[in-house]
This record gives C-alpha cells, structure tokens and sequence, in this order.
C-alpha cells in the first residue's frame, strides 16, 4: 500500500487496518496525525490531512 | 430481517469491526455518511427504511444532532435521544446517578473562581479536579493542587466564551494501582471491562493508558446495572474508579470507543452491538 495526500507526500501509517481498506477511513501517520482515506485506486491510496475538532472523541 | 443504519462520520477501526459483526451475523448493515446529509422533516422516505440506526459518529455535534433528529420523528436510534443527553454531559450524569443512589465522584458545578474554592473546601481541600460538562479524551481537564493552580484555570477559561464558565470542581480520587475501570455495558448487562493503567492521572487510552483485562465480579456488574438504569439503558460505557469503599462511577460514553478492547478481553464487542442493535425494540 502506498499512502499519499494529493500533493503526492508519502505518508507512514502506523494504524492497524481491519479488513480492506475504505474511503472515509481515518488512519494515523507515525507522527501521529489523522488522515481521512479520499481515494483508493489498487494499492495508491490518497489521504488529506484532518485536524482533531473538539467535540471529538467519545 | 434487521437492516441497521450506521450512523458515522469518519470510519474508525469500531466502524469496521462493527460492519464485519453485521457481515458474521448476516445483517444488513448501511453506513450512513453523515457529514453529507441534509436533515429536513418533510422528507423522511430515505430514513424510513432502516429498523434501527446506531449513532457512531466521532463528532458529537453532528451525532447529537441527528440522533434528535432521528428521535423527533419516531424514529429508533441507538442511544435514545435521552440517554444522549445525560451522558453527554458529565454534571447531568452525576446528578442522575445520585438521585438513583448510584454511587458516583462527588461534583460540584460552579461559574466562578470564588464558588470554586468554596466548592474545594466542600469536597475536603485540594487537590481537586477541574472538567467541563462536555468534553472528550481527557481535554480541557485540570487536577489542580492549589489555589493559584485553580485561579489560572478560571483565568483561561475567561477566553474561551461562555459554555466553558460553567466548570465542574470534583474530587480527586487517588486511583488504587494507577489504574481505573472501562466498562462495557449493553443492555444493562456488563459484557466485559479493561483496567486502564497509567503513569498519568489521566488514563484514556486515546492518551497512552495501556488496557490489561478485568474480571467483572458481582459487584462491578450490579454497579453497571444500576448505573444503566438511572441513565436509560442501550450501549454504554462507564468509566468506574475503585476506592476503598466500593466503585464509583467517574462518567459514561453514550457513543463509545472499544477497538483496543476487544483483544485484552477476548469478548467480540461489535459483535454484541449489532446482536443488540438486531433485537432491538424501540
Ligand atoms: N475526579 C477524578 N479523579 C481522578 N482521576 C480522574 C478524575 N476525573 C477524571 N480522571 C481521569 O481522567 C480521565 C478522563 O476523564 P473523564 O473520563 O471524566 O473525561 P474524558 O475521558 O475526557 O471523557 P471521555 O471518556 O468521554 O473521552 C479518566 O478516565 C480518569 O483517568
Ligand atoms: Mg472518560
């Protein structure tokens, strides 16, 4: 799998991944930020950054 | 047969846990994106189909919404919309839970830093605990050890408009083996809980808290029945300390996160959602 945003960054995931992959996917980076999955195409998977709101969280 | 509306913004790790569960179990389950709906009562057909939603969204502000959406129309949501409302805000919570005898952390709400150190002094001194009525992950939470500590948090709140003057003092409680309790509650019934054990006072796992497994003996299911009851029952999860007089409830999660405990309990938690969500009778 090859994790990039739109600009074409590589991105490191370090969150474990149940299943296939989905677009709405919120996955983490080894920096720790949260990514949203927009697209997959085979094994290219493109990710936007998203910022934690607060009223996140349970 | 059931179909189940799942009711998400992003999909977590429980999205997919909870879509697999439904595939085992053969129900048919359809992931609603609310972040793309647009909520008006004259058209309903597109929710009228589905037998039950479960409300699984990240964001509260969204997921409340539409679970009041959902409940004005007589619509059968998972939390109801009451049960929503208390456990999102952990000062009704308290209240709810002591009117019922439930034994839960001592709370006092206040709005400014005068009742706050006369609340201190009502809960024994510091330390003290500072929280808002909302909130998630351990954020905007102080333990605060002394009156200049207490003054900053008061100050810091000034600027941060006026749902954050309401502040909720409580007390400290010292957490036996730096650990506190999560429980699973479904139904009524606690279906599984983890420690949560910490170096720091705050012991979410979504801060670094690590779970181990905890039996649940006689005790801790009777105070989760009793805990799910005064608060309306459905799918909960209770934060609970152990203190030398018994467990005490800190608060409960009326939409809650389990992706990292279901490996230490070896209990399917996803599973338990949707047999719930399946047998559901509003
Ligand atoms: N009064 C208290 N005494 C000791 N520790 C506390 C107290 N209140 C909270 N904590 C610690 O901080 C953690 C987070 O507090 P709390 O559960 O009230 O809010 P939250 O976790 O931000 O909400 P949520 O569980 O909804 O994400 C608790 O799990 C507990 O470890
Ligand atoms: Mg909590």
């Amino acid at each position: 799998m090859n994790y990039h945003t739109a600009n074409g960054d590589q991105i490191e995931i370090t969150s474990q991944i149940i299943g296939d992959i989905t677009v709405g996917e919120v996955v983490q980076s080894i920096e720790g930020e949260m990514y949203e999955v927009r697209n997959i195409e085979d094994t290219n998977i493109t990710v936007e950054l998203i910022q934690v709101e607060e009223d996140w969280g349970e | 047969m059931t179909k189940i509306g799942l009711l998400h913004t992003g999909i977590r790790n429980e999205e997919k846990l909870l879509l697999q569960a439904a595939n085992t179990q053969g129900v048919e389950l359809n992931m609603i994106d609310i972040r793309s709906v647009k909520l008006t009562p004259s058209n309903v057909s597109e929710w009228d189909s589905y037998d039950v939603f479960l409300e699984r969204s990240i964001s509260s502000v969204r997921g409340n919404a539409v679970i009041s959406f959902l409940s004005d129309l007589n619509l059968p949501v998972i939390n109801t919309q009451s049960v929503m409302e208390i456990c999102n805000d952990k000062f009704r919570t308290a209240c709810i839970l002591e009117a019922h005898n439930v034994p839960v952390v001592r709370s006092i709400l206040v709005f400014n830093e005068e009742t706050a150190k006369e609340a201190t002094k009502e809960l024994g001194g510091f330390p003290v605990v500072t929280k808002s009525r909302e909130g998630s992950w351990g954020r905007l939470m102080a333990l605060v050890n002394d009156a200049d500590a207490l003054e900053s948090v008061f100050s810091h709140r000034a600027f941060m408009g006026p749902e954050q003057s309401a502040v909720i003092i409580q007390e400290y409680i010292n957490k036996k083996e730096s650990r506190d309790i999560r429980a699973f509650v479904i139904d009524g019934r606690c279906i599984c809980a983890i420690y949560r054990t910490s170096p720091h006072w705050i012991t979410n796992t979504a801060r670094g808290g690590v779970t181990s497994n905890c039996l649940v003996n006689d005790e801790l299911q009777a105070i989760c029945k009793a805990a799910s009851d005064a608060v309306g029952g459905g799918i909960l999860a209770m934060d609970i300390f152990e203190t030398d007089s018994g467990y005490v409830i800190n608060e409960i999660n009326h939409t809650m996160e389990f992706k990292n405990s279901e490996d230490p309990t070896g209990v399917s938690i996803s599973g338990e959602i949707i047999s719930y969500c399946r047998n559901y009778n509003a």
